[in-house]
């Protein structure tokens, strides 16, 4: 059981810093715009010039939550993300394509590494410490939480964790031949503390890779409970049947660390609409199932 | 709770195994020279040589599409040649990749623009989390698999999450590592960086000029002593101790004293429980660059005082393989152990000025050989250090 302190959500719903994402969902629309906050309150301006899309948005989620839980250094910090900085990486491939073999200018190539996010939050807030950034495609905020929590069961008392992936146009073309989805491309961050007490907590997570109903079963039974516990179900594309199940993908759309979001509606479920045990499913990756139970305190 | 090691491998421009790398470092051979391909034929590369049809043959893989996961599955199969699937042995796969399977989108992106249906579905193989699910089924694996991206130290951390996993229970065995391809994308990227040296590279010369880029994959496979009780895999060394930690300094380059590689240095010795003086070899990150030496020496003397242990670049001999390198000098580390040997840092003439610290200059042999300490530092500021000693 550990503590779930602040989380922030940036994406194509009116998340950022309000109170109970809930009030704010629309169902999303082909045209839904990414709604981007103010970033110059938190970017300083040379920065935020140099910063593409995805490390404004995550840079800005992360330093919400310093923000909101006053200054309190982080013990660790956990990232996740599917795809990485796509629009650095495009940018930089096509200076490669286009070159006659001239030197190429590097910021581009600077900022296409995974973990250019978890560095830049890293120097932002002057932290020291362990600093991880995974990728493993739809499961890669699953694995930022995995590597969070066992921080949390090592003695850490303060982790930032964090899932962004962004969209761009280049994307469109791979439909739907290697992606398949119903929803639209979309991009995205949620970041979160963990902590030790709170009032919600993330009671555990498991990523299954056989028999889903098997594994989801024996996950449950480790945990002590039943379906017949569960309040809520949050998926990407398969529910519990008799069980109020609500499908995070269409507020989220299409992108990897989409899950992220799932976590934000169980937090604020839990905390403002009187929800007790969430039950996450996110089934879009053809190898790998994650459940993740959101409860409350008791 | 220990945690040891029963298995490697490695794949480089020095060779396609452990005992061809083992050769080559009792040698001081260097596979540094001109690359064969259109992209790297101007440049003094450690590439592999085989195009991926041959390497695929050769080793009788059933990976295909991008060259990390070939290199990846050539080096995770000869790590797991003494180990089989065994349904009480809950076992996963962490790897580290920098590239992913950009060697290969880099040219389909290229077809692309003279032809836009041209082979989209090879796309599949770009995401870094690919080359691991690729590789999990070379091995046979099923359970937990994942991907660490953080530039340089993507092995060695991608060796610490899976250390990890096993002290807070999830694992029993955990097949850790990394790999990265030589890609015209990184080529270029390390060139619009001027850190490249038009000549051989010269670890921790005061006249180093920069990087020779290599590539290459190298893993090794960790248990709990429950876990080898039934695997039975013979033991080569234990993973000792581990220390990560952020320079958060600059983009690319290190803070002049190296803040961050000291913090991760002395983590892993407080992790491992080990004074300074108890380590015998540290394979240094050693990349050759002007900032890259300079730091890491600062950080040595700061951290070992006025007696750091012998020490070497390996780079010399492989190139710069990018997040490959903590997996395959893991593997350099634990031949040291196995072979009492210290290993030189080749094409080293004069110290640096500023720090004065003299590498090993030539292959020492009968040493005792205890702990040794490996740095792998990346970009993004992410410095790490593990420790490997005898079992």
């Amino acid at each position: 059981m550990i503590g779930i302190e602040h989380i922030e959500s940036i994406g194509h719903q009116a998340s950022f810093k309000v109170e109970n994402v809930w009030s704010a969902l629309e169902p999303l629309q082909t045209e839904s715009l990414f709604i981007a906050p103010e970033y110059k309150n938190y970017i300083p301006t040379g920065s935020l010039r140099r910063f593409s899309h995805i490390l404004r948005f995550s840079m800005t989620a992360a330093l919400a939550i310093q923000e909101a839980i006053g200054q309190k250094p982080f013990d660790a910090i956990s990232i996740g993300t599917g795809l990485g900085c796509l629009v650095d990486t495009e940018k930089f491939l096509q200076q490669v394509v286009n070159s006659k073999g001239e030197t190429l200018s590097p910021t581009s190539f600077i900022q296409s590494t995974h973990n250019t996010i978890g560095g830049a939050i890293s120097m932002a807030l002057k932290n020291h410490s362990y600093n991880m950034t995974h990728t493993q495609k739809y499961l890669s905020f699953e694995w930022a939480l995995l590597d969070a929590m066992m921080k949390m069961n090592e003695g850490a008392q303060n982790v930032l964790v964090g899932g962004s992936d962004e969209n761009i146009p280049f994307l469109a073309k791979l439909q739907p031949d290697l992606i398949k989805t119903d929803f639209p491309l979309t991009s995205g961050t949620t970041f979160l503390n963990l902590v030790p007490e709170s009032d919600v907590y993330l009671k555990d997570l498991t990523i299954s890779y056989g028999d889903k109903n098997q594994a989801l079963n024996a996950f449950l039974e480790n945990n002590n409970l039943t379906q017949k516990d569960i309040d809520l179900v949050l998926y990407a594309n398969n529910g519990l049947p008799g069980i109020e199940s609500i499908q995070f993908l269409s507020y989220t759309g299409n992108h990897q660390c989409n899950v992220g979001f799932a976590f934000h509606l169980a937090v604020d479920a839990i905390r403002f609409q009187g929800n007790k045990t969430i039950l996450i499913i996110n089934d879009q990756q053809k190898v790998g199932t994650s459940f993740s139970l959101v409860v409350g305190k008791e | 709770m220990k945690i040891l090691i029963t298995g490697y491998g490695a794949i480089s421009a020095l060779g396609e195994n452990v005992p061809a790398h083992l050769d080559a470092l009792l040698h001081g051979r260097t596979a540094i020279k001109a690359g064969a391909r259109d992209y790297s034929k101007a440049f003094l590369v450690g590439e592999v040589p085989g195009l991926k049809k041959e390497l695929i043959e050769k080793h009788k893989l059933s990976v295909s599409g991008s060259r990390t996961t070939i290199l990846g599955a050539i080096a995770a199969k000869e790590a797991f040649q003494n180990h089989k699937i065994d349904s009480d042995i809950r076992t996963g796969i962490i790897s580290g990749t920098s590239v992913g399977g950009m060697d290969l989108s880099e040219v389909i992106y290229r077809d692309m623009l003279v032809d836009s249906k041209s082979n989209i579905k090879l796309f599949q193989n770009h995401p870094s989390g690919d080359s691991t699910e690729q590789i999990a089924r070379e091995l046979g694996i099923i359970g937990f698999q994942n991907t660490i991206s953080t530039a340089c130290s993507s092995a060695a951390n991608a060796i610490i999450m899976g250390a990890r996993m096993i002290q807070n229970g999830i694992l029993d065995r955990v097949v850790v590592g990394g790999t990265d391809a030589l890609s015209e994308f990184t080529i270029n990227g390390f060139r619009s960086l001027m850190i490249f040296d038009n000549e051989w590279c010269k670890p921790f010369d005061q006249n180093r000029n920069g990087l020779n880029l290599g590539e290459g994959a190298g893993y090794i496979v960790l248990e709990s002593e429950k876990s080898n009780q039934q695997s039975k895999a013979p033991i080569i060394g234990q993973l000792k101790g581990w220390g990560t930690a952020s320079d958060a300094f600059h983009q690319t380059a290190s803070s002049p004293e190296g803040f961050g590689a000291q913090l991760a240095i002395n983590e892993a010795l407080k992790n491992a429980q080990l004074k300074p003086e108890a380590i015998d070899y540290i394979n240094a990150h050693g990349t050759a660059t002007p900032n890259n030496d300079l730091t890491e020496s600062m950080a040595l003397k700061g951290v070992f005082g006025n007696s750091v242990p012998p020490f070497s670049s390996t780079k010399a001999q492989t190139g710069h393989t990018l997040a490959a390198c903590g997996g395959i000098e893991a593997v350099f580390c634990l031949l040291a152990i196995q072979n009492k040997v210290l290993f030189p840092n080749l094409n080293h003439k004069e110290n640096i000025f500023d720090t004065d610290i003299t590498p090993i200059k030539s292959l020492a042999l009968n040493q005792t050989i205890s702990n040794v300490l490996s740095n792998s530092f990346g970009f993004g500021g992410n410095n790490t250090s593990l420790i490997f000693a005898k079992a």
